[in-house]
């Protein structure tokens, strides 16, 4: 796949700061977003009923470990 | 395991069936003739937009996921140039497909690419399939398609929007899915046309889900040793134990699970165009705005993770933290995102129904 190579290159100049123009701290907002979800561990079985939501991965379908 | 974000994008909008349940008939002319217009996202706009999942992801520490669907994928030109790039990238990929197109051939390239899990619509019996599906080869293309993935090590998932007109055919679908060797088969909701909401006579209401819950249960038992039937959708955790996370979430005021909208990814359309949820069709803009900048800042993601104003519309719902019920269905039928789900069974509940959630790989 030569043209892919290619236009991976080409385009890798311009690779996306747009999202975080800042790589390295997280900026308030990204904090205060990643502050909302319960900081546990997800274990998702991966059956794919995400994707039976019609969403995605929606994480409703996961199995979160339970001591 | 870490949490997983994604994208799930609308690779194309041509089609070689006319479903009677697709969005796409309800989006406009565009949408509507299931042809893409010029306006498909560049290959390297593609590109671009996958960096930027997989930068996100690896800045939140979350894994990314990214689901391709259509319109029918497989009706994509450069379909294979996306997955080499993604298999690169080591990154997650679903695709969400009607199966009709997916020969032996396509389904050992699509291994061969890094595909290892994939979703096929059943939405009932042949006879009603073909029907809601509009073409009379449908079914059998799609029963092809999940033996070609299934021989060729590649997991399916059966999926069936679930109507008043085909929930009976349920254990149909179930036994043909075993028959062609899926893995997983599940029922999705059915957001009605918001032009006709409760009205729409393919809509099931909250006692119609409460019963199709329970049936699908008996169905789990029965076929338990050939087939994953599952109880994933936002509303079966009515129907499940409380758990020490639940509590935790609950006291803590935090995002567990639930509705993704807002939280766990966005719905790209073949153009670029942003909607939180492929079902909720609010444009929020252009994924070239970047994924994290719309994540962080539109405002209607805001709201959506707005616990408060969401707990005020629903009667103070303790169970915000892993529901919120589904926004598109309480979009559809209400013109108001943050209204309450009108499928909830809540009310309908009784002890004997909660059981603890059926978990079999
Ligand atoms: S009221 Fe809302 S959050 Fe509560 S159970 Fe029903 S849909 Fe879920
Ligand atoms: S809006 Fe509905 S379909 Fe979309 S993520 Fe939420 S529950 Fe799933």
């Amino acid at each position: 796949m030569n043209n892919l190579a290619s236009l991976v290159e080409s385009i890798d100049g311009l690779f996306i700061k747009r999202s975080h123009p800042d790589r390295v701290v997280l900026s308030y907002q990204e904090k205060k977003l990643l502050e909302q979800y319960i900081s546990t561990e997800i274990n998702c079985y991966d059956c794919d009923s995400c994707n039976s939501c019609g969403s995605g991965d929606c994480n409703s379908c996961c199995e979160v470990v339970d001591d | 395991m870490v949490r997983k974000i994604f994208i799930q994008w609308d690779s194309t909008n041509d089609c070689n069936l006319r479903c009677s349940h697709c969005y796409h008939n309800r989006e406009g002319e565009e949408h509507s003739s299931h042809k893409q217009g010029l306006n498909a996202m560049s290959l390297e706009d593609v590109i671009l937009m996958i960096n930027d999942l997989n930068e996100t992801a690896k800045r939140w520490s979350m894994k990314p996921r990214f689901q391709i669907s259509g319109g029918e994928p497989l009706m994509r030109k450069d379909l294979y140039s996306i997955l080499e790039y993604t298999k690169n990238l080591k990154m997650e990929v679903r695709i969400l497909t009607n199966g009709t197109l997916i020969t032996e051939e396509k389904a050992r390239d699509f291994y061969e690419l890094g595909i290892r899990r994939l979703q096929i619509s059943l939405d009932g019996n042949k006879k009603r399939h073909n029907l809601i599906r509009g073409q009379p080869f449908a079914y059998d293309l799609a029963i092809q398609g999940i033996k070609n993935c299934a021989i060729n090590n590649i997991e399916v998932t059966v999926s069936m929007t679930a109507l008043k007109s085909n929930i009976q055919d349920f254990e149909d679908v179930i036994i043909n899915s075993i028959k062609a060797g899926a893995k997983y088969v599940g029922t999705k909701s059915y957001v009605p046309n918001p032009l006709l909401g409760v009205n729409d006579p393919e809509f099931l209401d909250c006692e119609d889900l409460y019963l199709l819950y329970k049936k699908t249960r008996d169905l789990e038992q029965k076929y338990s040793k050939k087939i994953n039937v599952l109880q994933t959708e936002v509303l079966w955790h009515l129907m499940q134990w409380d758990t020490k996370i639940k509590k935790e979430a609950r006291e803590k005021d935090l995002f567990l699970s639930g509705c993704g909208a807002g939280f766990s990814g966005l719905s790209v359309l073949s153009d670029g165009t942003v909607y939180p949820c492929r079902r909720l069709p609010l444009p929020i803009g252009n994924i070239k705005e970047g994924f994290a900048n719309l994540m962080l800042n539109n405002p209607i993601l805001k709201d959506l993770r707005d616990f408060e104003k969401m707990r005020a519309k629903m009667d103070n719902c303790q169970h915000i933290p892993y529901c919120r019920g589904c926004r598109a269905i309480a979009y559809a039928t209400t013109g108001d995102y943050m209204a309450k789900d009108p499928m909830c069974y809540k009310e309908l509940v009784t002890p004997k129904d909660i059981q603890p959630r059926v978990i079999r790989r």
